[in-house]
């Protein structure tokens, strides 16, 4: 079902798009000297793969707090997210009352709060930059648990009302599952957010941190060092979304079966 | 003959801002235990509102809807419905589809595994039975619905349109094992249909519905012999049936 436009297996080009990318990473080898551009403006590869090997140890202990930071702030708007769809679809009051509120701070721009959180939440607190983790990452999980809990087909409810069931095991054996492709998709778009936060977070008001290191290390104007941690931060936000994706296929097996097309 | 369904100057009114549709105005017939009755119309006669109606799903503007002697108030439990669209659950198997009914119903899974089995392999579904939904065909989705709606056994089959989806082929084939199925569990059906031939080959009787306001304009009794076979499609008695009714609904 992955199946590219020009078929075969669910990244079956990956050959291809390994070599094509160490092609790019040559010619950028090659380009840079060529050139003359100096490393603070662009570095070669080489020089990146140095500074890994030069600041290993600084990069590992900034990344922590940033992960930390990130999958704090990511489990908090999934928890804050799935409650408040939760409560939206099944009270009349809340979708009066929360949701309206709701997509206006959605529609604030959360990153524009980030100074403000943090003069509330304390400038060295581990805190603030979760809840400002949070407060970027938490907003499609509420979107789409509404829509997961809620998107059910009428026939569908109505025969479970023949069926006598209640409304917890309406809920159970129904909406739940019925909500997990949607609640992936926010998990999807709520990590890849958390990244973000967290990292505007520290760009604001860090002592710590991948994003801290980066302001850091554009004063001493040492673009080997920004580089390198950006692919630390890239390959966080990968890994966490390789894994939010191998629970979803582990969870939905109806999802990789057989198409009728096939049969 | 007991009445199984008793259908009294049934009114339902839709409300939609200070618009009042009446979908159904004055029905009045009734459905005999063990009959297969039919209801034919086209869109927005109300048919899809006479079974909601009958289910408990809906419940009527004026008259009464009587189920086995009682009056109808609210959900029935008792009763098997098939819709148009299949309305499986796309993370259960088929056969977990059908025992949902079960699970919703508190009863023992285990002690209905078997009888789930037969039900597909009554429906045509052997082999089937360990398929998620999105790998079955339209027409196999619609018999996991049909094997669903039997496994509880109950005494009466709700069906709207349940052929609707399915290409013209397979809907005369599905037409055969819905006979053969009712034949053999003895229920009292249901059957809301927008197809003339589809609602002759089946029926005992066939309710000739109109539109705007929704009401019956004939109740046909189709005298053919059973068990049916595909061949009667071409007897002049069948084609004289679908042409009473076609005139009766008004087709040009």
């Amino acid at each position: 079902m992955n199946e590219g436009a020009y078929g075969g297996t669910p990244f079956g080009g990956i050959k291809w798009s390994v070599l094509f990318f160490l092609c790019l990473l040559v010619l950028w080898q090659l380009v840079v000297p060529f050139l003359g551009l100096p490393s603070y403006l662009l570095p070669t590869p080489a020089q990146i793969v140095e500074e890994f090997g030069k600041r290993g140890g600084l990069l590992m202990s900034q990344f922590l707090p940033t992960f930390y930071e990130t999958i704090l702030g990511f489990l908090l708007g999934v928890a804050v997210g799935v409650s408040a769809g939760l409560g939206i679809v099944y009270s009349r009051f809340l979708w009066l009352t929360i949701y309206p509120s709701l997509v206006v701070v959605g529609s604030i721009p959360r990153v524009a709060i980030a100074p403000l959180i943090l003069i509330w939440l304390g400038i060295d607190s581990l805190w603030s930059k979760v809840t400002i983790a949070f407060l970027v990452a938490f907003f499609p999980m509420v979107i789409n648990s509404i829509v997961g809990f809620s998107q059910v087909e009428t026939e569908m409810l109505d025969l479970a009302k023949t069926m006598g069931m209640g409304r917890w095991m309406e809920f159970r054996k129904i909406r739940l599952p019925n909500s997990i492709p949607y609640l992936f998709a926010g998990f999807k778009a709520s990590i890849a957010l958390a990244v973000i936060g967290a990292v505007v977070a520290e760009f604001v008001a860090g002592q710590k941190g991948l994003g801290y290191l980066i302001v850091v290390a554009n004063n001493d104007l040492n673009a080997p060092l920004i580089f390198a941690s950006i692919i630390v931060l890239s390959a966080m936000s990968l890994g966490l979304f390789g894994i939010i994706v191998g629970l979803e296929k582990m969870l939905m097996p109806w999802r990789r079966g057989i198409q009728p097309s096939e049969l | 003959m007991a009445s199984v369904i008793q259908y009294d100057k049934v009114r339902k009114i839709y409300n939609s801002g200070d618009d009042e549709v009446v979908a159904l105005q004055e029905v009045s017939f009734s459905v005999g235990e063990g009959e297969f009755v039919t209801v034919v119309g086209r869109s927005g006669c109300g048919k899809t509102t006479l079974l909601k109606l009958t289910a408990g799903l809906l419940q009527p503007s004026g008259g009464a809807v009587q189920v086995a002697g009682a009056p109808v108030r609210g959900p029935l439990t008792n009763v098997g419905i098939v819709f148009q669209a299949p309305v499986l659950l796309a993370w259960r198997k088929a056969i977990d589809n059908v025992l949902l009914q079960v699970e919703a119903r508190k009863l023992r899974v285990e002690n209905y595994r078997k009888r789930a089995l037969e039900l597909l392999d009554l429906t045509g579904l052997k082999g089937f039975e360990e398929r998620y939904p999105s790998e079955l065909s339209g027409g196999m989705q619609q018999r996991v619905s049909i094997s669903r709606a039997l496994i509880h056994d109950p005494p009466l089959l709700l069906m709207d349109e349940p052929f609707g989806a399915l290409d013209a082929i397979t809907r005369d084939e599905m037409n055969l094992e819905l006979l053969r199925i009712w034949h053999e569990a003895k229920k009292t059906v249901l059957f809301i249909t927008h197809s003339i031939p589809e609602a002759v080959f089946l029926g005992d009787r066939v309710i000739v519905m109109t539109p705007r306001p929704g009401k019956v304009s004939e109740i046909v009794n189709i005298d053919l012999p059973r068990p049916r076979t595909t061949a009667l499609r071409d007897e002049p008695k069948f084609i004289s049936y679908v042409r009473q009714i076609r005139k009766s609904l008004g087709v040009r």
